[in-house]
């Protein structure tokens, strides 16, 4: 009789563990509830009540009020409440709800190839972004860093790299506003070019008497680095050498790419031949003409390339110090 | 496979067939063993590649630069589209590799697209022709076409002259591009990696003479058999001058005239048609065409425009217009109004005007498999429009905003500094902490204003400022629970309104309010049933002794807090009922089934059967006198299988007899299936022959009988 009684007891864990690791609440309420949190479909006029806070051409930055996103989950639960039995229940369980809420939140956006997040909800940031750029170039790339990704400028981490802080939500409100929200504070904020526009071109150089030149930083065809006339391979574009590109008589704009591709292959340091049995192909002509594209960085340290200079470069948290210094010194006053 | 963020380029990747229709055939030669040639016939089986031909189906472009429909600065970036079929621009070829153009050889991988930047006035695509239409006349197509209606570009000589590539330059403009397919940032959706390439060799300029943003259109064309039209190698420049941004001016200037207006005629057919302004009705289906225009005084005749812009037939009032007294008309230029102009047929609509009737220059016509515009504006590039960004915290007000970049040639305003926009309204009124004073409609009526931030602050915030104080319940059931007073006596209803959001947005999903509601059903009853377990269960633990004698105390306080106690009795019941199962009440299902006696075995059934299954005797006895007996049972299943019996067994004739029968219908039933007749014979079965032929197959199947 030991069997039967053993099977008793075998009934009793089995369900004891599924009890366990079943959620309070069912996964399609978790997800609607996640896709809340994270201001689905809530009105753009609830997220910014005046258009004065977001002018054309602007970028701001944020923190998510939990308390609010807290509110509107607690209207959601609200609903079908008819009685005080079912509100001291919900009551009840609105901890654990809001627990599981905020494991569920964080797998709202699931980037293919990329481990899930998982654990309980920090402090959620984000930037508004109103801008022709928005329009003009969808699929912007967004990344956040925790530290400075590395004195390689063109490095990417991958999204699951520890030093990336993993984006929340990615998405163009309307066609020129673009709301970005990530899992902690970032230090160092990306917005770069579609990578898709890996883009072909040169540089443009006007003179006085309206003549317009143009030139191409030389690369090396074996490695894709840039190449000085000695053979050296700085790191600037700038200081390698310069070939100039050649134009079509009688028509603005339009290259002249044989020739053009002749005067790559004549620079010793490509490493290209023009020779009548290796012609200059397609791909080593494209290698020559890609311009990397361009990369806006906010940040707090000043960053050491040619883009970075140019970039301005507040932080959140540097911003969010002064204000709150601010708001400090006038609640005091009063 | 190809590491993140990094990418390969290849030169070209030819397919291993281009498009076209292919016949496979195959012979096949087979001899006897004596020599003789056995003939077979031969197999000819075709088939078809295909590959898009006069349009490019929408999942091919990846990507296009410039953006489609996009405004900016592109003066120094080469137009491109990325396609996702890696052999697309070798699928076809444009002429036969080894062929000869203005000195220039077609190699192998010479593509049959090209990507031509033409900007407005320079050409004219034309859209849903006949695909006949679509090339050059005195030019064909052969081969399959993918669809029976595309789209050309018509462009005369003097442009194709000007941008369109060399048969050199067409290699250099195409590469492949390996990149890593899980890269979602490179891959753009592709599915194996592989993306081809086409550039285009014209660099978009801005009209600086002008100072006016210059628009373009970017066409990928089809180039099969027309590689003889494009340009020959010309000697190069090291520069390029503005002043030959306009191609052919009087082109420009038909295109321009020809298209000015705000309704516009469609069709125009090649017809001439003399203006007379003497009858009156001819020119009042004129005006009603919309080819007799009256604007500024001025009756203009549209249709007969001239590189010189537009044919002003007269002066005239607007009173006698509307009265269509066209004698009122005074002829600016005599001989204008007599000119042969053209006469104006269809309805309003886009006009579309060809350009080869207007202009006495050789027209080439070009399959369009896509195009896009774009408009070179001068400034605007992603770089400017990012370093220029206004930046800051959400509840910063900025003063007037930014200002668009304008390009360098911009002439400055002269004159007084205009002032800034008159104020229509109060400014807004923020506060520190990034909420904004908003009009407020109270319940009652009152016109108030209320503090509003938005789930945006400009600080790092408490997750829940109400907790520490008690009065305030941790879940708001309704959204005044969440109003607030703030300290210059004015309400906050941030958290009301997202609480009354959260519900609206709830109650617009009738499946979220479904789900809630089976929900509160099903584990609000549930969680109900379980506190009312523990209550009974946690005070009277013996009634579980008494149920469980040996019962892991743990455990099951653990199911009873789970709200298990029916699983738990369950279990408890049947193990009661086992152990004790001559006190049950009902008729327990038998224990062993002593077996069912089998007719016509004579002899002792107990005997075979403990025969048969090698068990012992005595054991199948007591199993038959008592099957309900657990002492029965427990030595059924203590005893172990001993040798089987290979003994006779004694069959009365009854049986005997039954088998034989059975045995004889089966037989006779095969063979007549065999055979094909019921008249079996021995001499049948003896005649019995193989089929060697057809013939014989239907003789013995059909003429037997």
């Amino acid at each position: 009789m030991a069997l039967s009684h053993n099977m008793t007891l075998q009934l009793i864990a089995d369900a004891v563990t599924e009890g366990a690791e079943a959620t309070v609440a069912p996964p399609e309420i978790l997800s609607f509830l996640a896709k809340l949190r994270m201001l689905d479909g809530v009105p753009f006029n609830n997220l910014v009540p005046d258009t004065e806070l977001l002018p054309n051409e602007s970028i701001r930055f944020f923190y998510l009020d939990r308390a609010w996103t807290d509110a509107l989950v607690q209207g959601a639960l609200s609903v079908a409440t008819t009685n005080t039995i079912e509100r001291g229940q919900l009551e009840r369980f609105y901890p654990q709800i809001e627990g599981e809420v905020d494991d569920a939140e964080r797998r709202y956006r699931a980037p293919g190839g990329e481990p899930l997040l998982r654990g309980t909800a920090g402090v959620v940031t984000g930037f508004l972004l109103r801008s022709a750029a928005v329009a003009g170039w969808p699929g912007l790339h967004v990344r956040a860093y925790k530290d400075e990704p590395g004195p390689n400028d063109t490095d990417i981490h991958p999204e699951s790299h520890p030093s990336r802080i993993k984006l929340l939500r990615l998405e163009r409100l309307s066609p020129a506003v673009l709301l970005a929200m990530f899992d902690g504070i970032p230090k160092v904020l990306h917005i770069e070019e579609p990578r898709q526009g890996i883009q072909f071109g040169v540089n443009l150089k006007t003179s006085a008497r309206g003549r317009t030149t143009a030139t191409v930083p030389a690369r090396n065809v074996r490695n894709g680095n840039y190449v000085d006339k000695n053979g050296a391979e700085p790191k600037d574009p700038t200081q390698a050498q310069q070939i100039p590109v050649r134009f079509r008589l009688g028509a603005a704009g339009v290259l002249d790419l044989s020739n053009t591709a002749r005067a790559f292959a004549s620079a010793n340091t490509t490493n290209m031949s023009a020779g009548p049995g290796d012609p200059v192909d397609g791909a080593e002509f494209a290698l020559q003409m890609i311009r990397f594209p361009f990369r806006q960085v906010f940040a707090q340290d000043a960053g050491t390339t040619a883009t970075q200079n140019d970039a301005f470069k507040p932080t959140v948290a540097k911003v969010a110090e002064r204000y709150t210094q601010v708001l400090k010194q006038k609640l005091g006053e009063i | 496979m190809v590491a993140r963020g990094k990418f390969f380029l290849y030169d070209s990747i030819t397919p291993a067939l281009t498009a076209g229709s292919y016949t496979l055939s195959s012979d096949l030669d087979v001899q006897a063993s004596d020599g003789t040639p056995l003939p077979v016939a031969p197999l000819n089986t075709h088939f078809n590649v295909t590959a898009p031909r006069l349009k490019l189906p929408p999942d091919q472009a990846l990507m296009t630069f410039p953006p489609a429909n996009s405004e900016g600065a592109y003066e120094s970036r080469l137009p491109q589209i990325v396609l996702k079929k890696r052999t697309l621009p070798w699928d076809r070829s444009a002429a036969n590799p080894g062929a000869v153009f203005h000195g220039q050889t077609v190699q192998t991988t010479t593509p049959w697209l090209a990507l031509v930047i033409i900007a407005e006035g320079e050409g004219q695509i034309v859209h849903d022709q006949p695909w006949q239409e679509c090339v050059t006349p005195g030019k064909t197509l052969d081969g399959n076409k993918d669809v029976p209606r595309a789209s050309y570009l018509s462009v005369p000589q003097s442009t194709v002259t000007a941008v369109f590539p060399t048969v050199d330059d067409l290699t250099l403009l195409t590469h492949v591009r390996e990149v890593n397919p899980d890269d979602t940032e490179n891959a753009m959706g592709d599915d194996d990696g592989f993306l081809a390439v086409v550039i285009g060799n014209r660099m978009p300029q801005y009209d600086t003479q002008n100072c006016r943003p210059k628009a373009y259109t970017a066409c990928l064309i089809n180039l099969e058999g027309q590689l003889d039209a494009l340009p020959p190698p010309a000697p190069p420049r090291n520069f390029f001058e503005m002043s030959d941004l306009f191609l052919n001016e009087e082109l420009a200037g038909y295109a321009a005239s020809v298209s000015s207006g705000t309704a516009v005629p469609q069709k125009v057919s090649t017809d001439a048609r003399l203006l007379d302004l003497g009858d009156s009705d001819a020119m009042a289906d004129a005006v009603r065409r919309g080819e007799v225009v009256f604007h500024n005084g001025n009756l203009v005749d549209r249709a007969g425009a001239t590189p010189d812009g537009l044919n002003v037939l007269g002066r005239m009032d607007s009173i006698s217009f509307l009265e269509s007294d066209f004698s009122a008309v005074r002829a600016t230029t005599s001989a204008a109004t007599h000119d042969e102009v053209r006469r104006v047929e269809g309805s309003f609509s886009a006009f579309n005007f060809p350009l080869e009737i207007l202009f006495p220059e050789k027209f080439f016509r070009f399959p369009v498999l896509t195009s896009w515009r774009f408009t070179c504006s001068g400034a605007g590039s992603f770089r400017q429009l990012m370093t220029s960004l206004d930046v800051g915290l959400l509840g910063t007000v900025s003063e007037g905003g930014y200002a668009r970049a304008l390009p360098k040639c911009a002439p400055d305003v002269q004159g007084d500094d205009p002032g800034s926009d008159p104020v229509t309204q109060l400014p807004l009124e923020t506060a520190e902490t990034g909420h904004v004073g908003l009009p407020h409609l109270t319940r009652t009526g009152e016109n108030a204003n209320a503090w509003y931030r938005g789930p945006f602050s400009p600080h790092q915030l408490l997750r829940n400022p109400l907790a520490q104080e008690a009065q305030f319940p941790v879940l708001a059931h309704v959204s005044d629970h969440l109003r607030m007073m703030t300290p210059d006596g004015r309400e906050d209803v941030s958290l009301a309104v997202a609480f009354e959001t959260g519900r609206l947005l709830a109650m617009s999903q009738p499946s979220f309010v479904a789900a809630m509601q089976r929900w509160r059903a099903e584990q609000f009853g549930a969680s109900r049933a379980r506190l009312v377990q523990q209550t009974v269960f946690l005070e009277s633990r013996d009634i579980l002794g008494r149920l469980l004698d040996d019962f892991d105390e743990d455990r099951i306080l653990d199911a009873i807090n789970k709200g298990l106690v029916s699983e738990l009795m369950e279990g408890g019941i049947i193990r009661a009922m086992e152990l004790r199962r001559e006190r049950v009440i009902s008729t327990p299902v038998e224990l062993v089934n002593p077996g069912t006696q089998a007719v016509g075995l004579a002899g002792d059934f107990n005997a075979f059967l403990a025969d048969g299954l090698g068990m012992d005797r005595a054991l199948v006895n007591q199993i038959a006198a008592q099957p309900d007996n657990l002492d029965t049972f427990a030595a059924l299943q203590a005893s172990e299988p001993g040798r089987v019996s290979s003994a006779e067994i004694d069959l009365n004739g009854q049986v005997e007899g039954q088998l034989g029968d059975v045995l004889t219908t089966g037989v006779f039933d095969l063979a007549k299936t065999a055979i094909g007749t019921d008249r079996i014979r021995e001499d049948t079965i003896r005649d019995l022959d193989e089929f060697s032929s057809f013939d014989s197959f239907v003789k013995d199947r059909f003429e037997r009988n």
